[in-house]
């Protein structure tokens, strides 16, 4: 097999090398225009830009960072740069020598009194090969209703189509048929593991920080592995290098404040008033814990135990960038938040993720960009009592630094190719105990688990004629198992009822244990027709970070364990198929998209399985395969005074798992087949919008009891009797929320600029089902009760901005 | 902890309306009644800590007690070549139906024993077996006056009396792997519950204790002690029995099942729930516990901290 694998990556290499001479021999007089594409308000890079070739009808996007490159022969031309929102900017090149030009684009204020239809309207929905992919709009999120007045951008990528959510007021999503843990979740590209705040009624993002952000669902691109199912890459804004400014907002829960503005560097302005350096922070705090406080205070039962309950959140998201000349450019972003909770009997725990990203951006040449990232981002949750008697510390996490090197060659605008080489090390403490002194409890120290794992990949997109584009690649994921640590082996095989130790081997740090090769091809087409297209993808996603959780929504006190001796690691191939086409000149995009997932060695657990503080955790572990297929259609507007979306989803995902309900295959907690979102705003005038969501979706796979049984003497326990995973459903979810956003007229004449958001959570109140548990009494024989969370909520926001 | 517990009160004060919780018809697919329940119990203890009771499973919504087994034959055997024929209900008590009790030969188990039993219902036998491990020695008991912010935080009204707590101590031998299963008792009655009220009826899931005390002795240090006997605001004139029972690993595995089971809340952040792991063949539930056991007691909490044994 490895041979094989040899083989074939050999044979994609020599096809890229091989197009990568042809492009060179064939280039006769040929000069590159290149630079950023910039918002012209506040100087940020603008992503995804479309840069077109009117003449040739060739183009190709601005990446990540900003950055465009086309080479052309000889000859004057004419580019334009379209983007979503920014007014289209038209320049006349005369291309006798490479030119460095940088666009800034001016935002398309939407005019009420006259609205100004632009002649030529985005269609990058159907020309671009990427499909499976979802935007996310951080200004419309700001304007939809949310739950409690937070605007999430999780909350909103649950209702996108091949979306699945657990129920409400949770932070976690469910791709394709994939679980909670195969979403690899990037904030300035370094991973989040746990992306809740309050067990996931908020998520980490703080809306104000956010500058794009984008989830990939299939035809997933080379330059990301590392999950099953999908990538959800969240990018924070670089700051004004122009204007200092800011905004701060208080909503029910919490209140936020962003500063950003540019930073003096001895050097005079640019031309365009700029700094070359500029920074940006946000923070966003809730103040649950002060709500708590006045309410015990303002209570006649001071006693009820929830006022005993102190809660907080907070978040941080910094980032500082410096241009020093166009050619090398340097960004440094931190995140930091945090959850903190302190509970009666002195008992508190808290979670929390940090990361940080180095980032430097520099120009080979015209046609070479290369960006190099150092990151680190560690997840960590610690318990604890201060009692004297039983009190402790209980520390768990995961730390992981890497090292990546990207690169992007723009050969010709019919021919960009990306490579790279990604390289992380993974530290993973499972669980540390101290005891407080004189406690009853011994000290606890889990082995640890390290694991180095490496990303080496190539794409190249190439336009074959004015209809097919093709992307291909592949990337190769070698994953070595290192120490130190002890491995032990058991007897009989694994996930047997009863495993028993028969030998231990002792590995020395950085020791390798175990190695795992696998290639993963990545292939995407588009066929242009008129004013649509097809597209179709097939792409190979490996995934050798395992979540030790049973429950069907992870919690933050979930520790990960690395594929190893004995674990696996998780592999999936995935076909989708797609139409896309826009109507009405471009002001409708529709999509219509199917997928075929395949997954091996998924991840699940034993019944009853221990999973902590076990030191046979590796016994617990069940891997099978799980299959999901599915349909998604999806209708957006995204111009006019009314956008939105509305999507609709039907798949099925199963599993079937030796050692879990008998071996025999089982609807996945997060098997939901249909689903049906819509999400409108509306600008009414310049004073009010309006937002609306709607989502209803079939009710999620519950596993309940047939029958019980009594057990025990002196008051004996009613025991239930389970006969199968998931055999039953709770009832359908649905629910409708509005919201009001009113800019004051007296703006105008301000320096600052206020605005307020009214939202109803659950406009009809309806009780939907969060989970189902029985009662036991032997008086009164067994009951089913059923929990619903949110009944009708109103919330109310206030921004302003500076 | 309980998660859910925790994630319900923070939603229940953020939307100060209750998140509601109302009664569901559920209908169960399979039928499961009528399936041979097993409760067996050899100690080291004389006739009332030895018994073998046998009950039917029901469906889902039947009320009443089970019914009980009545005509099935029960036979302990141990590893040095004795067996015991166990009779039902011997002295024809209402409360024994279904109880099968040793003969009087039999005079306690034997720590280091393995003990196996047989149980033959409508021509089918149900056996298993297990090994008499030692338990630790319950050290002292004593009683101390609740705090006035623990009585504060659990009752409202304030109780007409002073609230006694209940500690006690024992030491764990170091050099082997134990576990334990604990039973306290208020007079004859075993704490199961909170007090003030019936937390099993409609307080949600995290709210249920599943009031199953077992401990593995992996994190204890030698010695033990001040441990409370939990979730209890005694009255001064109450006695306080507490109850040691030695556990196989098998044993501590059943019942960290059972307490997983009785007190799952659907699956949303637990593990779906499952059956327990028994030692039982044939598919019958249940479990036939061997154990060594130590008992203690204290009666009468008030005039001055005591210690008495059993």
């Amino acid at each position: 097999m490895k041979f094989k694998y040899t083989d074939y990556m050999r044979n994609i290499f020599f096809i890229i090398s091989y197009l990568f001479i042809f492009s060179i021999s064939q280039a006769q007089e040929k000069f590159t225009l290149s630079g950023y594409v910039r918002d012209g308000g506040t100087g940020e890079e603008l992503i995804g830009v479309t840069v077109l070739v009117k003449e040739t009808a060739a183009g190709i996007v601005s990446n990540p960072y900003g950055f465009y490159s086309l080479t052309l022969p000889r000859g004057k031309y004419t580019i334009q740069f379209r983007y979503l929102g920014f007014k289209t900017e038209q320049k006349e090149i005369a291309l006798d020598k490479n030119i460095e030009m940088n666009i800034n684009l001016q935002e398309e204020l939407v005019e009420l009194d006259d609205i100004v239809v632009t002649a030529e309207k985005e269609n990058v929905n159907i020309t671009d090969i990427q499909m499976s992919k979802n935007e996310i709009n951080i200004q419309q999120i700001k304007k939809l209703p949310a739950l409690f007045g937070e605007p999430d951008i999780i909350k909103t990528i649950q209702m996108m189509p091949g979306v699945v959510s657990a129920g409400e007021g949770n932070s976690s999503f469910f791709v394709r048929g994939g679980s909670a843990d195969q979403n690899l979740i990037l904030i300035d590209e370094a991973p989040i593991y746990d992306p809740s705040h309050v067990f996931g009624l908020f998520s980490v993002f703080n809306a104000n920080a956010i500058k794009s952000s984008e989830l990939y669902k299939g035809g997933i691109p080379s330059r990301f592995g590392g999950r099953l199912s999908s990538i959800l890459e969240v990018r924070t804004k670089d700051g004004n290098n122009r204007k200092f400014g800011g905004n701060a907002g208080i909503g029910l829960l919490s209140a936020n404040l962003m500063l950003e503005g540019p930073i003096k560097l001895g050097r005079p302005r640019g031309k365009d008033q700029e700094e070359n350096s500029s920074f940006i922070i946000s923070v966003r705090r809730s103040y649950i814990d002060l709500l708590l406080r006045a309410a015990k205070n303002a209570a006649k039962n001071k006693k009820n135990e929830i006022y005993n309950n102190m809660v907080y959140f907070y978040d941080i998201n910094a980032k500082v960038n410096w241009r020093p000349n166009q050619r090398n450019r340097f960004f440094l972003a931190v995140y930091s938040g945090r959850d903190d909770f302190k509970l009666e009997g002195n008992f508190g725990f808290g979670w929390g993720n940090r990361t940080a990203t180095f980032r430097w951006n520099h120009l080979f040449n015209d046609r070479l960009f290369s960006n190099t990232s150092l990151i680190a981002s560690n997840f960590d949750f610690e318990l604890g009592s201060d009692e004297k008697i039983n009190g402790f510390e209980w520390i768990s996490n995961i730390q992981e630094y890497s090292f990546k090197k990207d690169l992007n060659y723009f050969i010709s605008p019919k021919m960009t190719l990306d490579f790279g080489y990604h390289l992380t090390y993974r530290r993973f403490t499972p669980g540390k105990v101290t005891p407080v002194k004189g406690s009853a409890f011994k000290a606890i120290d889990m082995q640890k688990e390290f694991a180095l794992e490496h990303g080496l990949y190539a794409g190249l997109q190439h336009q074959l004629t004015g209809r097919f584009t093709l992307h291909y690649g592949a990337r190769l994921s070698v994953l070595q198992k290192i120490g130190k640590q002890t491995v032990y082996f058991y007897k009989g095989k694994l996930g047997s009822a009863k495993p028993v130790r028969t030998g231990s081997k002792d590995f020395g740090s950085f020791e390798n244990i175990k190695t795992y090769v696998n290639p993963e091809p990545r292939l995407s087409a588009r066929y242009l027709l008129g004013q649509a297209s097809i597209k179709a993808s097939y792409n190979r996603m490996v995934q050798n970070t395992h979540l030790v959780s049973g429950g069907t929504v992870p919690v933050p006190f979930n520790t990960w364990s690395s594929s190893g001796f004995h674990l696996r690691p998780q592999i999936a191939d995935q076909f989708a198929l797609g139409y896309f086409r826009n109507f009405n000149d471009n002001t409708y995009e529709f999509s219509a998209e199917t997928f075929y997932k395949d997954m091996r060695s998924v991840t699940d657990f034993a019944d009853n399985a221990q999973l902590t503080f076990n030191k046979d955790l590796v016994t617990e572990f069940r891997q099978g395969k799980s299959r999901a297929y599915g349909l998604e259609l999806m209708i957006q507007k995204k111009k006019g005074k009314l956008t939105g979306f509305m999507a609709y989803t039907w798949a099925k995902v199963e599993r079937t798992i030796p050692g879990v309900n008998q071996g025999k295959t089982f609807p996945a907690n997060h098997d939901r087949r249909n689903n049906l979102n819509m999400v409108a705003t509306y600008e009414h005038n310049d004073k009010w919008s309006f937002g609306a969501n709607f989502t209803y979706t079939t009710g999620r796979p519950i596993t309940l009891p047939a029958g019980s049984y009594e057990f025990g003497n002196n008051g004996a326990r009613i025991v239930d009797i389970i006969t199968e995973r998931n055999g039953f459903r709770l009832a359908p979810f649905h629910r409708m929320d509005i919201s009001a956003t009113l800019v004051p007229r007296k703006n105008k004449d301000r320096k600052y600029k206020t605005s307020w958001v009214f939202s109803l959570y659950n406009v009809y109140s309806r009780r939907n089902p969060f989970t189902i548990y029985t009662t036991n009494t032997a008086k009164k024989g067994k009951k089913a009760r059923l929990i619903s969370l949110f009944p009708i909520l109103p919330s109310v926001t206030y921004n302003i901005k500076f | 902890m309980k998660i859910t517990k925790i994630y319900l009160s923070i939603i229940l004060l953020a939307c100060s309306v209750m998140t509601c919780d109302k009664p569901i018809i559920i209908k169960p697919g399979k039928d499961v009644s009528n399936r041979v329940v097993i409760d067996g119990l050899i100690t080291n203890r004389g006739f009332g800590f030895n018994y073998v009771k046998l009950r039917r499973s029901k469906k889902f919504y039947d009320k009443g007690a089970s019914v009980r087994i009545k005509n099935a034959k029960v036979t302990v055997k141990d590893d040095k070549g004795n067996s015991w024929s166990f009779v039902h209900n011997p002295f024809n008590r209402e409360g024994d139906n279904g109880v099968y009790y040793p003969p009087r030969s039999f005079k306690g188990g034997v720590v280091g024993r393995t003990y196996s039993l047989a149980v033959m219902v409508d021509g089918k036998t149900y056996t298993a077996s297990e090994t008499m491990l030692p338990v630790a020695k319950i050290g002292s008991i004593t009683s101390f006056k609740r705090s006035k912010k623990d009585v504060e935080r659990e009752f409202d009204p304030l109780p007409t009396y002073d609230p006694y707590g209940v500690k006690f101590s024992f030491r764990d031998p170091q050099n082997r792997k134990d576990q334990y299963l604990f039973k306290f008792y208020n007079g004859h009655d075993l704490i199961t519950d909170e007090p003030g009220g019936d937390v099993n009826d409609g307080d949600g899931p995290g709210s249920r204790r599943s009031s199953i005390y077992v401990y593995d002795d992996l994190f204890l240090e030698e010695v033990v002690d001040n441990v409370e006997v939990p979730y209890n605001f005694f009255h001064e004139n109450s006695s306080v029995v507490i109850e040691m029972y030695s556990l196989t690993r098998e044993a501590f595995t059943f019942y960290s099942n059972l307490s997983k089971l009785l007190s799952t809340d659907g699956g949303m952040f637990d593990p779906p729930p499952a059956n327990p792991k028994n030692n039982l063949s044939n598919g019958a539930l249940g479990y036939f516990q061997v154990s060594a056991l130590d008992i203690k007691g204290i009666y009468g909490l008030k005039p001055r901290p005591t210690t008495s044994t059993q």
